[in-house]
């Protein structure tokens, strides 16, 4: 998850903030310099919607403008995690948004059977109200940044 | 569109997923089940599909509160081109999810942690002002 979240081993967890802050998919995004230079991203997992056109179910949203940019490669969306900004992955839009920062830990069980207990630190939006289309068309609906 | 994926409108009780917000209370809920994703298996890997394969196929569920009570509120002030009004709102999450390599994944319920949690009202684009 985009999704919904990132599970890394447990034996990775560090008293460092920005340690624990660097195995997210939000410190990632913020610090792709560190994370490109050898920092462990563990045996975790990504759920990122692999979302074009032909998967939506409804009418495309147009993409945010707003670009972060790694590795001189710009992705339409915005780093959300402070007070005051929008965190909407689509543009022309109007309605409800929100978005959180949650870790915890769960379990992860591996294709041969082993079991292992795993952190997770997410970031997860919704965008729920009306949207202009890639159609040029106004419509609802609701879409979650997974 | 970068990790944006349609959920199911106002429809959060019918077990599939949706959205359904409080602003007043400062409370909301996103849901989904079984919802197909593809797998990237970490973060570089998603931005730019190095690996191979780069995805599998994948599933997940989740459900996500945010519980108040709301705090913080404030204009949007970025980025440019977006206006409204946000308010600060902690929140919890379970979640699971599945491969179609055999890897699965559920949360502890034990309990999280929300680093970050905001909620309101926002307009961007051509409804910006």
């Amino acid at each position: 998850m985009d999704s919904s979240g990132w599970p890394v081993p447990s034996s990775s967890q560090s008293s460092s903030h920005y340690a624990r802050h660097g195995l997210s998919r939000r410190a990632f995004i913020g610090g792709a310099a560190a994370a490109a230079a050898g920092t462990s991203l563990g045996s975790g997992l990504l759920w990122p919607a692999a979302a074009s056109a032909g998967s939506f179910s409804v009418p495309p949203p147009r993409p945010s403008p707003a670009t972060t940019t790694v590795d001189g490669v710009d992705f339409h969306f915005v780093d959300p995690f402070h007070a005051g900004v929008d965190p909407s992955s689509i543009t022309d839009f109007k309605g409800f948004a929100g978005v959180a920062d949650v870790q915890g830990t769960g379990t992860g069980r591996n294709p041969d059977g082993s079991v292992e207990t795993l952190l997770f630190d997410t970031d997860m939006r919704f965008m729920q109200g009306t949207y202009v289309g890639l159609d040029g068309k106004v419509h609802q609906a609701t879409f979650g940044f997974v | 569109m970068f990790w944006t994926v349609p959920l199911q409108s106002g429809r959060e009780d019918d077990g599939h997923g949706g959205v359904r917000v409080d602003l007043d209370d400062g409370k909301a809920r996103m849901r989904a089940k079984n919802l197909r994703v593809r797998d990237f298996f970490n973060i570089p890997n998603a931005l730019f599909r190095f690996q191979s394969p780069a995805s599998v196929r994948a599933t997940v569920s989740f459900d996500i509160r945010w519980l108040g009570p709301a705090t913080g509120r404030s204009a949007v002030t970025s980025p440019p081109g977006s206006s409204g009004r946000l308010l600060m709102s902690p929140a919890t999450m379970r979640w699971s999810a599945q491969n179609a390599q055999g890897f699965s994944f559920k949360s502890n319920p034990s309990g999280t942690t929300s680093v970050f949690g905001q909620l309101g009202r926002v307009r961007n684009g051509i409804f910006a002002h």
